[in-house]
């Protein structure tokens, strides 16, 4: 399995993108808070943190889609996607705020390989849409 | 000191007062992220994993706290438009063939060519495209994934000698004989399957 899910043939690292921004976010990486801007790329272990008023969209190599909404911190905790044989897992942790999350070909074709914990539940994405807050 | 304790059980309080909500929502128009009509949510217990509640109904909310869930309740669906709003668009699929043996696209793709030669010059620098080569079941499995890989490769090229325009996040794969567009037995030459498919998100 390990083997199965190390051959991605994305550049290194890049999990998605972020396609649109509006007000003050972050991606911090390692530690370190970049501002959040339309066209970076993300990695795994990337934690998101919007301000008040903020929004971002993002886009994940397996088609899955973020609209992460303001007053946010979620981090992406573990990616794998392998293009070529569609395995993969996703868990993204929701530690506070709000996002809409559209599922993507790693929930379609992996069962409850996609996941949203938060700091009470865990969720797994059966081939749909839905909203996670944590007030 | 006395402070100190009641801060603790503040603390203890307020963990145990948190909450998670999560709402289903009904899938977006022309979106397939495969298959129901719908989907699901499933909770699950988050030591375990053994599956707790299955949320199905769109619209409706459960709200979880450490040590329980629901119950399930039409959703209040205040702020979701402002929310949903941010959401990047599906992505828009196109799917090509080409002559047999060569980078040259069949005349019955020509249009969605063009068709996606203009989306792409519409769409600008944050946009990702994915060409995805495809085999029939001729030949091996490994071999097929090769051979997938580097049509995607010649297509990506191709493309990019005919005018259009790559600024990073685009990428060529092969999915080699796994994603049958005719089902066939193995073996089978089938023009259907051998193609190429291109996800522009």
């Amino acid at each position: 399995m390990g083997a199965l899910l190390a051959t991605p043939s994305w550049a290194a690292g890049e999990i998605g993108v972020v396609k649109s921004v509006t007000g003050p976010a972050s991606v911090i990486r390692a530690k370190t808070p970049l501002p959040a801007k339309a066209g970076m790329q993300l990695h795994e272990s990337d934690v998101i943190q919007t301000g008040r008023n903020a929004s971002l969209g993002i886009t994940f190599i397996d088609n899955s889609r973020f609209a992460v909404g303001p007053n946010t911190n979620l981090a992406l905790s573990q990616f794998e996607f392998d293009d070529t044989t569609h395995r993969g897992r996703f868990l993204t942790t929701v530690n506070k705020g709000r996002v809409a999350i559209v599922s993507g070909t790693i929930a379609k074709e992996n069962k409850d390989a996609m996941k949203v914990r938060t700091p009470v539940s865990l969720l797994a994405a059966r081939g749909t849409r839905f909203v996670v807050e944590v007030p | 000191m006395r402070r100190l304790v009641a801060l603790a059980v503040a603390a203890v309080f307020l963990a145990g007062c948190q909450t998670s909500r999560v709402t289903l929502l009904a899938h977006e128009p022309g979106d397939d992220p495969g298959g129901s009509a719908v989907g699901a949510v499933v909770l699950l217990d988050p030591e375990t994993e053994a599956e707790k509640v299955e949320l199905a109904t769109p619209d409706v909310e459960l709200k979880s706290t450490r040590d329980r869930e629901g119950p399930q309740r039409p959703a209040k669906r205040r702020g979701f438009a402002a929310l949903l709003q941010g959401m990047p668009k599906p992505p828009e699929r196109f799917r090509l063939y080409f002559e047999t043996g060569k980078v040259v696209v069949a005349d019955r793709s020509r249009e969605d060519l063009a068709r996606l030669l203009a989306l792409w010059s519409r769409v600008g620098p944050v946009s990702e495209m994915q060409i995805t080569g495809h085999t029939d079941t001729v030949g091996g499995r490994e071999e097929n994934d090769r051979l997938s890989r580097e049509r995607a490769e010649a297509v990506l090229e191709a493309m990019r000698n005919q005018g259009f325009v790559f600024e990073g996040n685009s990428r060529a794969t092969g999915r080699g004989e796994r994603d049958l567009l005719v089902k066939t037995a193995d073996e089978v030459d089938e023009p259907e399957n051998r193609r190429v498919e291109i996800t522009v998100r």
